[in-house]
């Protein structure tokens, strides 16, 4: 029978993603994956936990599998099915099973997402075992080197019923994310968006006083991801009023006063 | 006091006004009338009045003369003529006419006085009965609309009768919005919500917005709007009308930013000991630059100049960091109209103050500047203007500001005692620019002046040891009200080893941060009994609180059904939208080795894996099975005295809100089908923690239920640590997959009840009882309406288990939205 492996060149990240370290979590991260450790990166959307693990899998080296979690992923849907080709039947790998054999890092991102009964097969990765069985090919393969599991949690979501359970938490190394200083933020949105720095220094400040919003109203703060994408917009024609009432007004909040109270905050800058 | 009169014919009918007038006085029981003569003109009117309707006659002869005498007799004869029109249309009316007029009429301002008549004989011609209802109103309204957009809110108000006066009070919605279209302008109510996140945004810590006191009326002022900082809250004017269009909002926004400024930009950082010279020792309630100003003697004068310079300073910066704002703020000022008092109309000294001010606020140069200026005032000038220039470098600090008062002070002082104006009663002044900010801190409120004397008790505690804080710096760290924190923050912030290294254990750190330790005896008896964590000591006071648990009288329905009348359009959708996430009652599991019919899409891949030689699996059936939601929720509600608080703008108190929400939400989570209890607590002292159940887990959602919840009201303290410990152990019998406890508070834990039971003590125990709740495997969360949580919740419940409803009046709705999003 035929097993069909995607091929580990589609996993290689080429280019070198753009990103400046915060404070140590670089050398974190490689000692982790020096001693085959997983990590668990926790913090708002868009802080960089998914550019970070695409910077650290092109600097490693590795090839990276990234595993979006969503209510309806299947075990079969990580590990691989059986495929009926004309009259023959292969074997796919799934994402997991394609990362254990090529040693590679598998970002499961948003964790929380994925139904506890799936996520159960990564339990013999996380430990000493890096194992994996295939129950349907009768098979368990055991994780090639450099193999390391990374998963994403946003813990701001306040669902009782999608918290991450103590024993699922107990089995990584863990990673703060949050907003960067306002210094490494202008670099970011000015090395991003390709702007000068005088406009992503403005951004970056208009995003810090909208950020002291959060909990009067406004459920998250300005992502730096929201900051890029205003700076693209100013970059590619739009004013920067324009940019700052797209990227940050209308995308926080639908609440008349506070969009006012953050379009006035904007204009304060511009 | 109506007297009987005698005889039957109407008297004075025939113009002999004297013989009138003394019969008058007869009958209403004055024996002698004071000067005769002055009401000889209005004799005759008077007489006619009385005799087409004595009643009103009477009430009308019986107080001419006092308005006569305050308001002169144009207005008295014009208020004859009125009420003998009246009694033409409406006797009664007319009667009340005659008994209120002239208060009224004394009421407004000299210059609105004709107006009121005319909107008297107007009403006489259009609406005849309502017209003692609007003479009521009047002087209310007469300030704040114009005579045009006055007559289309009288138009919509009083077409009937009956809705007159709330219309016209301003207590119907129709009215207020009548008003609101109708006046030029901005009112601050309308746009505080936006102004204090505006504020918030730009400081980082919770800003209000309140109405500033209304501004002084006196000789030579123009009463332009005044906005006040005083380093916690804002303080605006209650309207904005300079401009008459969206102007005013910008006036709004500018005050507000430099007010805001002067909060980012440490106005209120002062600590005037580290200036040289000897200062007057501080007097509790005193903030750090009024007692420089006491020091220098003429407080009104220093307090004119230290304003003047830090509204340049802080202005300085702003236009530094906000370039937009900065345009808006000389777009402000160019706008304005030159309407600065001339100089020829004040003393030498103030025409030293008012050029400076001009200056600060680069307002254009006067040709007057170079005829009229004092030569004294000129010298003075000469000295202080280069401190303006000073103090707007960019690294100028509010040390900066005072520094430049004491220096220009001989100076000042030297002119103003050569002046002919007492020294000692100089009132303030310099008139405000409509826009600016004023620094006054006799406007904070206790909270604030607590939090001072805290971060300054904490400045002289550290310097005491050797270490030098901002008292912005330590403000912030009180604030935090995060104690653990602190006191690590302080260990890090001790000196360092070296000969000051004694001072480590100088008693006078510790009672500034917290009270003695009180160990407190363990209690026995009846009840549930509790422990407590005492964080001084990191340990757990056994058997420390008593709780009790008290079912819920049933009180009346009449609550829960008026609020589910009246939101019955909220509840009908709130029970669509939960049934629709009332799981399907069947679900279908799969790959099961046993079951109730075949997975076919299993049956298909164990065919494709025997023909591909692999191992077959036996997990090809399926069953339906009941789905279950499994969770169980219960609703803590804090029963403290300041739930009893009314809600601005409602008219209902925060217990009543709380109240409906829970009204809504157990409609909500009973169509969902989630099991639910609502409890209660309150109490006062450790021993009698007082826990209501309004329903229990067992109860349906009933008459029963909806009673008792009619009968929850407002008690005494919040214990929360042993509520909430009570209420896990009730919530633990429970058997659900999820177990959720939903906490409704207003403000921090406090026990009034016991000396400790507050501040940190209360807060360390709370997030212990909290932190083993959630060991226990249950879901505490916090939704609370006090704006201030953000100082102590975090630390408390954790960043992401509460929530702050900003506006407690949306509580009702948001309550629903919010346990949606926990429990899916």
């Amino acid at each position: 029978m035929r097993v069909v492996t995607p091929p580990v060149e589609d996993f290689l990240v080429r280019e070198p993603p753009f990103y400046l370290p915060v404070s140590g979590e670089v050398d974190l991260f490689a000692q982790a994956a020096a001693s085959g450790l997983p990590v668990l990166l926790k913090g708002p959307t868009g802080t960089g936990k998914t550019r970070f693990v695409t910077h650290m899998a092109w600097k490693l080296g590795r090839p990276l599998v990234t595993v979006a979690c969503h209510e309806d992923l299947t075990a079969s849907d990580l590990v691989g099915r059986f495929l009926i080709l004309g009259d023959e039947t292969v074997w796919c790998d799934g994402p997991l099973t394609a990362a254990v054999r090529h040693g590679a890092i598998v970002y499961l991102d948003e964790m929380v997402e994925a139904r506890k009964d799936t996520l159960v097969v990564i339990h013999p990765l996380t430990d000493d075992r890096r194992m994996l069985p295939v129950e349907k090919l009768g098979t368990v393969l055991h994780a090639a080197p450099g193999f390391q599991v990374v998963v994403s949690y946003n813990p701001g979501y306040q669902s009782a019923v999608k918290d991450l359970k103590p024993s699922t938490r107990q089995r990584f190394v863990s990673l703060d994310f949050a907003f960067p200083p306002p210094e490494l933020e202008r670099r970011v949105i000015a090395a991003e968006a390709e702007v000068d720095e005088a406009l992503a220094d403005a951004l970056v400040r208009i995003a810090g006083k909208v950020r002291n919003l959060v909990d009067r109203g406004l459920e998250e703060g300005v992502s730096t991801r929201l900051v890029v994408y205003a700076a693209r917009l100013v970059r590619a024609g739009a004013t920067p009023r324009v940019a700052c009432a797209a990227a940050f007004t209308r995308t926080l909040t639908d609440d008349p006063d506070l969009r006012r109270s953050i379009e006035e905050i904007v204009a304060d800058f511009l | 006091m109506a007297r009987r009169i005698p005889g039957s014919r109407p008297p004075g009918t025939d113009g002999g006004s004297s013989g009138f007038l003394r019969r008058a006085a007869r009958l209403v029981g004055r024996e002698t009338w004071p000067p005769l003569d002055r009401l000889a003109a209005l004799a005759g009117p008077v007489a006619r009045l009385l005799a087409r309707d004595r009643r009103t006659g009477m009430a009308w002869a019986r107080k001419v003369l006092a308005v006569v005498e305050t308001l002169g007799e144009d207005h008295a004869r014009q208020c004859t003529d009125l009420l003998a029109q009246a009694v033409e249309r409406d006797p009664e009316e007319a009667l009340r006419l005659a008994e209120t007029l002239p208060d009224h009429l004394a009421c407004v301002a000299p210059a609105d006085r004709r107006r009121l008549l005319r909107w008297v004989g107007w009403a006489l011609d259009t609406q005849p009965r309502s017209v003692s209802t609007l003479v009521e109103h009047l002087p209310a309204l007469l300030p704040v609309l114009e005579d045009g957009a006055l007559r289309s809110f009288l138009d919509r108000g009083l077409a009937s009768p009956e809705r007159a006066a709330a219309f016209l009070r301003l207590e119907s919605e129709a009215s207020r919005e009548a008003m609101a279209s109708l006046r030029p302008g901005v009112a601050l109510e309308e746009v505080t919500r936006i102004l204090s996140l505006y504020a918030t945004a730009h400081c980082g810590q919770e800003v209000r917005i309140r109405a500033a006191p209304p501004e002084p009326i006196g000789p030579g002022r123009r009463g332009a709007p005044r906005a006040f900082a005083d380093g916690h809250d804002i303080h605006l004017p209650a309207r904005m009308d300079t401009f008459g269009d969206g102007r005013d909002f910008r006036a709004y926004r500018v005050a507000t930013a430099l007010a805001a400024g002067m909060i980012e930009f440490g106005t209120f950082d002062l600590i005037l000991d580290d200036l040289p010279g000897v200062w007057p020792a501080r007097r509790e309630g005193e903030v750090e630059h009024e007692r420089l100003f006491r020091g220098l003697g003429v407080r009104s004068l220093a307090r004119d100049l230290f304003g003047i310079l830090e509204e340049a300073r802080v202005e300085a910066r702003i236009e530094a960091a906000y370039p937009g704002l900065a345009r808006d703020l000389a777009g402000h000022r160019a706008d304005l109209p030159d309407d600065r008092p001339p100089l020829t109309a004040l003393a030498p000294v103030d025409q030293a103050v008012e050029i400076l001010a001009r200056r600060a606020w680069h307002l254009p140069r006067r040709s007057e500047e170079d005829r009229e200026l004092d030569p004294g005032a000129r010298a003075v000038l000469a000295v202080l203007l280069p401190r303006l220039e000073r103090v707007r470098r960019p690294e100028a600090d509010v040390a900066d500001s005072a520094r430049a008062l004491v220096e220009v002070w001989p100076a000042v002082s030297g002119l103003l005692a050569r002046s002919d104006e007492p020294v000692a009663g100089r009132e303030p002044g310099l008139d405000p620019l409509p826009g600016g900010a004023q620094i006054r801190s006799d406007l904070r409120d206790a909270r604030a002046w607590a939090l001072d004397e805290r971060a300054l008790a904490l400045v002289a505690a550290l310097r005491a040891v050797g270490t030098r804080l901002g008292l912005g710096e330590a403000r912030a760290q009180v604030a935090s009200s995060d104690w653990a924190e602190t006191d690590a923050w302080l260990a890090a912030h001790e000196a360092p080893a070296g000969p000051l290294a004694e001072a480590r254990d100088e008693p006078s750190l510790s009672p500034v941060l917290r009270e003695g330790v009180d160990p407190g005896h363990p209690l026995s008896g009846a009840g549930f009994l509790y422990p407590e964590w005492d964080h001084t000591v990191s340990d757990r006071l056994p058997d420390r609180v008593r709780v009790r648990e008290y079912a819920l009288a049933r009180g009346s329905s009449a609550f829960a059904d008026e609020v589910l009348d009246r939101r019955r359009p909220l509840v009908a959708a709130l029970r669509r939208q939960f049934e629709a996430l009332r799981p399907d009652d069947v679900r279908r599991v799969r790959g099961l080795a046993h079951g109730d019919e075949l997975d076919m899409d299993r049956v298909v891949e164990d065919r494709t894996v025997r023909r591909a030689g692999g191992s077959p699996s036996e997990r090809l059936y399926a069953r339906r099975e009941r789905a279950d939601r499994s969770v169980a929720v219960a609703f803590l509600l804090d029963l403290s005295s300041s739930t009893n608080e009314v809600v601005t703008g409602t008219g209902q108190r925060i217990v009543d809100v709380e109240k409906e929400a829970l009204v809504l939400i157990a409609e909500a989570v009973d169509a969902l089908g989630d099991a639910f209890a609502i409890w209660g607590f309150s109490g006062y002292g450790r021993e009698q923690v007082a826990f209501y159940v309004a329903k229990s887990f067992d109860e349906p959602w009933g008459p029963a239920a909806r009673e008792r919840i009619g009968a929850i009201g407002w008690r005494m303290e919040n214990r929360d640590g042993a509520a909430i410990r009570h209420a896990s152990r009730r919530l633990l019998e429970r058997p659900a997959r999820t177990r959720l406890l939903v906490l409704l508070s207003d403000g921090k834990p406090l026990d009034c009840g016991c000396e400790r039971y507050a501040d940190a003590y209360a807060q360390e125990d709370t997030r212990m009882a909290l932190l083993e709740a959630r060991q226990a495997g249950l879901h505490p969360f916090c939704i609370t309406v006090d704006p201030h949580s953000r100082e102590y919740l975090p630390r408390m419940y954790g960043a992401s288990s509460y929530t702050v409803i900003e506006r407690v009046e949306s509580l009702p709705a948001r309550l629903p939205a919010i346990y949606r999003r926990l429990t899916v």
